[in-house]
């Protein structure tokens, strides 16, 4: 594992690419300390960035900049709440219970491919607006009940091979129940293309909370990326030119997102012997 | 396999009997009640017949010995219980939620009445309408008409009917997505496949970009668009389907004038969603690359452009079965650049329809966009048996 470690640490691909993503961390984690209440109104309407409002202000006079530190902090949690509660989900349907031969894998499989074809924006728009306050916690738990479905299909690929293994076959002589070969001798076989799924599910848990919350439906408590793009639809900024109200949520989102696939496939390409000959 | 046998006719038996001992009044109930059994049908075929292994179901089956006809039967299966989940799943979605959607109807009118008489009698009207004073089940039936018939009253927030409301939507929100669908999908692979077959810098930059943006909110880049072409050089229009004083008619200039509403919502779901085809087919190009046909053809000194042709064939196969689950989430996409430019399609009504809390005209876009994806799917997926020949001829199961 260390010399895994080793090898991905001397890419330097995945040095610009972790970089890119943890300094989008920081920032939303340190940057909300730094900067003026978001909601404080400040300054005049729609003023251009200057050295006072690093990135202009919004239609109310505040500061978008601090909207974004804010907005980068609140959009992170959700993506995190909902990518690991997602992925719990999807070890859950896609690896104990594939484990299991026969019916029970059989219908989680077919849930599964029910819920990756029904369209997840449209029931999770449906179910945000009957329901009246949502709290970022709430947004996520919403956003993780529908993005597992992917995941959970390819955990069940990954383990429906390594089930036939002799570790595996070894361990159920022994009398381990199902439950414990697959989250202790199955999963830690799967580490690393687990934590990728996790990266993803986080990546596509921010650009969907993006999505609900631009037409108003994300969570009325805390401040998201979404929110800002929302206000900015709403109150014209696009009509006025207000480019630095509206290019800054998104293009952090592509930063944040881009840059997990691009990590995501350099993390596949050093640690699969089979592509790391091409 | 005893065992799971006695279990199907179990329930096969259980159900017959929940549906005699209740026997719903209402011939409307009834039919719902018969597209429950037939899914529930469907659910037993699909899991006990279906999907075990192909040697034990020729076995049992011998119908099934036609590797297309069992294709095709898995994909009609799997229709109907995609169906009946989902909008199960919308009939119980009420149910979970702190407050009703009548409630939250009558909250919003109230806003500005005072008269309590005309609420609550708005109310029971409502209830009615719905059927909520009838016992669950019989609910559950009535849902059931409903969807069947595609008839869910009028719309609140309209003042027509939710079925006309959401056809007229649907022809918008099509006309969108099944241009961006086909093309997304001819150009992705191909250039996915060119990629992964040439060295090409300009090729590889485009790739490597429209990766990077795969990932963006489709709506987000629709913004941009529109910043760019419709506020900045002003050649584009950027908002609405059609020109404020057309009226929609079946005419040359009115078609001139929606297409030209309609490129910079194309181009937005256009480009923001090529790379996903892209990345997949490269991946999938390569590895078609390492087998022993193109090693083969490549010592017989084929040029590359040819080896390319050989994979691409190949290689494009899985691809389609990849459509589905791309649809799915493309439509909910396309509605949120409805929503960015003013489209008259789905997203824009829905819109509306949640601005306004209008429950029924929810519902009937909940089941309108479902209908379209799950049959669009299961027409995608049958054409697949038709190009590969592998279903045909029994080489894969399912």
């Amino acid at each position: 594992m260390s010399t895994r470690i080793e090898l991905l640490a001397k890419n330097r691909k995945f040095q610009i690419c972790l970089a890119i993503v943890l300094a989008i961390v920081a920032f939303g984690i340190i940057g909300p300390f730094f900067t003026r209440d978001p909601l404080e109104y400040a300054g005049g309407i729609y003023e251009p960035p200057s050295s006072e409002f690093l990135l202009g202000t919004d239609m109310a006079g505040r500061d978008v900049f601090a909207q974004l530190c804010v907005g980068v902090r609140d959009s992170l949690f959700v993506g995190v709440i909902a990518g690991s509660l997602a992925l719990g989900i999807a070890i859950l349907m896609g690896g104990v219970l594939s484990y299991k031969k026969g019916m029970i894998d059989e219908g989680a499989n077919l849930v599964t491919n029910i819920f990756l074809v029904l369209p997840v924006l449209v029931i999770l728009i449906v179910i945000a607006a009957l329901l009246e306050g949502r709290s970022l916690i709430t947004v996520g738990i919403l956003i993780a009940l529908f993005s597992w479905p992917w995941m959970a299909r390819n955990i069940r690929s990954q383990i429906l091979s390594l089930r036939e293994r002799k570790f595996v076959d070894l361990a159920r002589i022994s009398g381990k129940s199902d439950f414990t070969i697959v989250t202790k001798e199955i999963l830690p076989n799967m580490l690393a293309y687990v934590f990728l799924l996790f990266i993803m599910a986080t990546g596509w848990a921010v650009v969907t909370e993006s999505s609900i919350s631009m037409i108003g439906l994300g969570p009325t408590t805390g401040f998201t990326l979404g929110n800002m793009l929302r206000l900015a639809i709403e109150w014209g900024a696009l009509g006025r030119g207000a480019w630095w109200y509206f290019m800054p949520p998104g293009l952090v989102i592509v930063l944040f997102t881009g840059t997990l696939i691009i990590l995501t496939s350099v993390i596949d390409d050093v640690l699969n012997p089979k592509v790391r000959t091409e | 396999m005893k065992k799971e046998r006695i279990v199907s006719i179990a329930i096969v038996m259980l159900i017959l009997l929940l549906f005699l001992t209740y026997s719903p009044p209402s011939t409307s109930s009834q039919i719902g009640f018969a597209f429950f059994a037939l899914s529930l049908g469907a659910l037993i075929v699909e899991l006990w017949i279906l999907a075990p292994s192909m040697a034990t179901i020729e076995k049992r089956v011998p119908l099934f010995r036609k590797p297309f006809f069992r294709f095709f039967s898995r994909k009609l299966a799997f229709l109907f219980v995609a169906i009946f989940f989902s909008f199960t799943l919308l009939f119980i979605l009420p149910y979970l939620m702190p407050t009703n959607p009548v409630d939250m109807m009558i909250a919003r009118v109230s806003a500005g009445q005072q008269d309590v008489s005309r609420l609550l009698a708005m109310r029971n009207e409502y209830i009615v309408l719905f059927g909520l004073d009838k016992p669950l089940i019989e609910q559950y039936g009535l849902f059931w008409k409903r969807v069947l018939t595609l008839d869910f009253g009028p719309s609140i927030a309209y003042n027509r009917s939710v079925g006309s409301l959401v056809g007229q939507a649907l022809v918008w929100t099509l006309a969108l997505i099944i241009p961006v669908l086909i093309l997304e999908f001819t150009v992705g692979t191909s250039l996915g496949a060119r990629v992964a077959f040439s060295k090409n810098r300009f090729l590889r930059a485009i790739y490597t970009f429209s990766v990077y943006l795969s990932s963006a909110p489709y709506y987000w880049f629709g913004l941009i668009l529109a910043y760019i072409f419709a506020v900045n050089l002003r050649w584009f229009p950027i908002y609405g389907g059609y020109s404020l004083f057309v009226k929609p008619s079946f005419s040359l200039s009115f078609f001139l004038d929606v297409a030209y509403h309609w490129v910079l919502p194309f181009l937005s779901l256009f480009i923001a969603g090529l790379g996903g085809w892209c990345s997949g087919m490269r991946a999938m190009t390569i590895y078609e690359r390492q087998s022993d046909y193109i090693y083969y053809s490549q010592q017989m000194g084929f040029t590359r452009n040819k080896l390319r042709k050989y994979a691409q064939r190949n290689a494009i196969l899985p691809m389609i079965t990849g459509v589905p689950a791309m649809f799915g989430s493309l439509i909910g996409q396309t509605m949120l650049v409805e929503y960015v430019f003013g489209w008259p399609g789905l997203g824009t009504l829905l819109f509306g329809s949640v601005q306004a809390i209008d429950y029924p005209l929810m519902q009937g876009i909940f089941v309108f966009t479902v209908l379209v994806v799950l049959v669009g799917n299961f027409l995608i997926d049958i054409l697949y048996g038709f190009i590969d020949p592998r279903i045909r001829t029994g080489y894969v199961g399912g």
